[in-house]
């Protein structure tokens, strides 16, 4: 029994940060219990990596958090009794989420006017991740945006096109594609190369929540029921410059029927990802129990 | 000169002591150290104290929000003298959660109190404590009770409870859990 008092005790180094032990990072656990793909952890690393000893020790690790269950890969059923058990409450830290409702905000807040006789035109909308902001020593650690350690950033677009065609005058409205840029000290920003590949370790792009797409070449039509996701794993590009930030610049096209309606609108402006609970959904901590024998 | 073969013995005798001290070490160095504080502390009580009083507590005691000041739902309970209902129920419910994998002993009974410092004018400050909060079954199960084990844990609050008894302002209260099994 005391055998996983002591495994335990740190929680296997799945915590947030050293000050708060027992909150867990969502980004590890997903780890941890092999839910993430391209990475698995099998009965034989968890025996060398987890639990120790020479014998070949039989295991049973679970955490219950959220309304769902996990278990570690390789466990056996518990047996009725002798076994080694140890119990800790945790809470888990569900990272934070800027989603984007377009038809939340007024009109003319995150929209730009083209001229009514005009007929298309391709506008970006960014979001804005000041990672000199996010880095705040000042924050708990518990509720910290941490996107260079440990937390992926998540931005939903919603509501595009209802929002802009309030008047029927877009025929069509395209995705296409997106880029990340840094903003170096001067203010000036550099593009980052290389998105071509896509849903691999450091993004995941897309649209419906269907099958991944690139970010470089995207044509996506959208309509009234469209949403954009788009995730950023950690560490994320550049983070560990604490005073630069990314820019996520996303693309749209438009077309518009010439109806001569006062003047067409499209996206535009920029998004701050920050601690503004009215910008970002902030991270939140969900109770959790982790439960471990071992015989 | 006499030869003998001494110096070939002592130099068998080092290398053997080398070997020795070297085992030892490794011996020392590869055995997982069992922690067991104080003598007759038994493991289970250890277990009780981890789950009742490290993490239960310290799950109610995380702010809520980012904001630098943040009271904790813990300080909250304190503060609006909550301990028989959000405290109790948060309490138990912690302390029998479990992700289903194996039985637990729903059998955990806990006693609550609260110990706040008091100013006098005149100096000589004195300690108030008061009942907060305890089990439903703990009144009836404390005469045949197991030996309980005690944690406690400081608490910060943003003001003072509406208890009679207490000093104005944010202060830091004691808070004693005695947790046994029925």
């Amino acid at each position: 029994m005391a055998w996983s008092t002591r495994q335990t005790s740190s929680v296997w180094g799945l915590a947030v940060s050293k000050e708060t032990p027992n909150i867990l990072s969502r980004e590890k656990v997903n780890k941890f219990f092999n839910l993430i793909p391209n990475f698995t952890f099998t009965a034989e690393d968890y025996r060398d990596k987890v639990i120790f000893g020479e014998l070949m020790y039989l295991y049973n690790i679970s955490l219950s958090t959220g309304g769902d269950v996990y278990y570690a890969e390789g466990g056996d059923t518990v047996p009725t009794f002798q076994y080694g058990y140890m119990r800790r409450l945790v809470k888990v830290k569900e990272p934070s989420v800027a989603a984007i409702n377009f038809t939340s905000y007024a009109s003319g807040y995150y929209a730009g006017n083209l001229d009514a006789n005009e007929t298309s035109v391709s506008e970006d909308f960014a979001v804005h991740i000041p990672y000199d902001v996010l880095i705040n020593r000042s924050v708990n650690p518990a509720y910290r945006i941490d996107p260079p350690q440990s937390e992926r950033l998540t931005i939903d677009l919603t509501g595009m096109l209802p929002y802009l065609n309030t008047t029927g005058d877009i025929a069509s409205m395209t995705f296409t594609g997106m880029e990340l840029s840094k903003q170096l000290d001067d203010g000036s920003m550099i593009v980052i190369p290389g998105l071509n590949p896509y849903e691999n370790d450091t993004y995941s792009l897309k649209v419906d929540g269907g099958v991944p797409v690139p970010a470089i070449g995207a044509a996506e039509s959208v309509d009234d029921g469209s949403m954009i996701t788009m995730e950023l794993y950690p560490p994320l590009p550049f983070s560990n410059e604490i005073t630069s930030s990314l820019d996520l610049n996303f693309s749209f096209s438009y077309t518009f029927s010439n109806n001569m309606t006062p003047p067409h609108r499209y996206l535009s402006g920029i998004h701050p990802y920050d601690y503004n609970p009215a910008n970002v959904i902030q991270p939140q901590l969900v109770d959790g129990v982790m439960e471990v024998a071992v015989w | 000169m006499v030869m003998n073969d001494e110096g070939q013995l002592y130099t068998i005798e080092g290398i053997t002591a080398g070997v020795i001290m070297l085992v030892t070490a490794f011996t020392i160095f590869n055995s997982g150290l069992i922690y067991t504080p104080g003598g007759d502390a038994h493991i289970s009580d250890m277990q009780m104290q981890q789950l009742g009083g490290y993490d239960a507590l310290q799950m109610m005691d995380t702010p809520e929000d980012m904001s630098p000041l943040s009271a904790s739902p813990l300080a909250e309970m304190i503060q609006n003298n909550e301990g028989g209902t959000e405290f109790g129920n948060t309490f138990s419910s912690y302390l029998r959660s479990g992700t289903g994998t194996t039985d637990i002993v729903d059998s955990l009974e806990f006693n609550a109190t609260v110990y706040n410092r008091v100013t006098s004018v005149g100096g000589g400050d004195t300690v108030n404590s008061y009942a907060f909060s305890h089990s439903t079954d703990s009144p009836m199960s404390q005469l045949t009770r197991e030996p309980a084990i005690s944690v406690t844990r400081y608490v910060w609050l943003p003001d003072r409870p509406f208890v009679s008894g207490y000093d104005a302002g944010e202060q830091l209260v004691l808070l004693e859990v005695l947790i046994w099994r029925r």
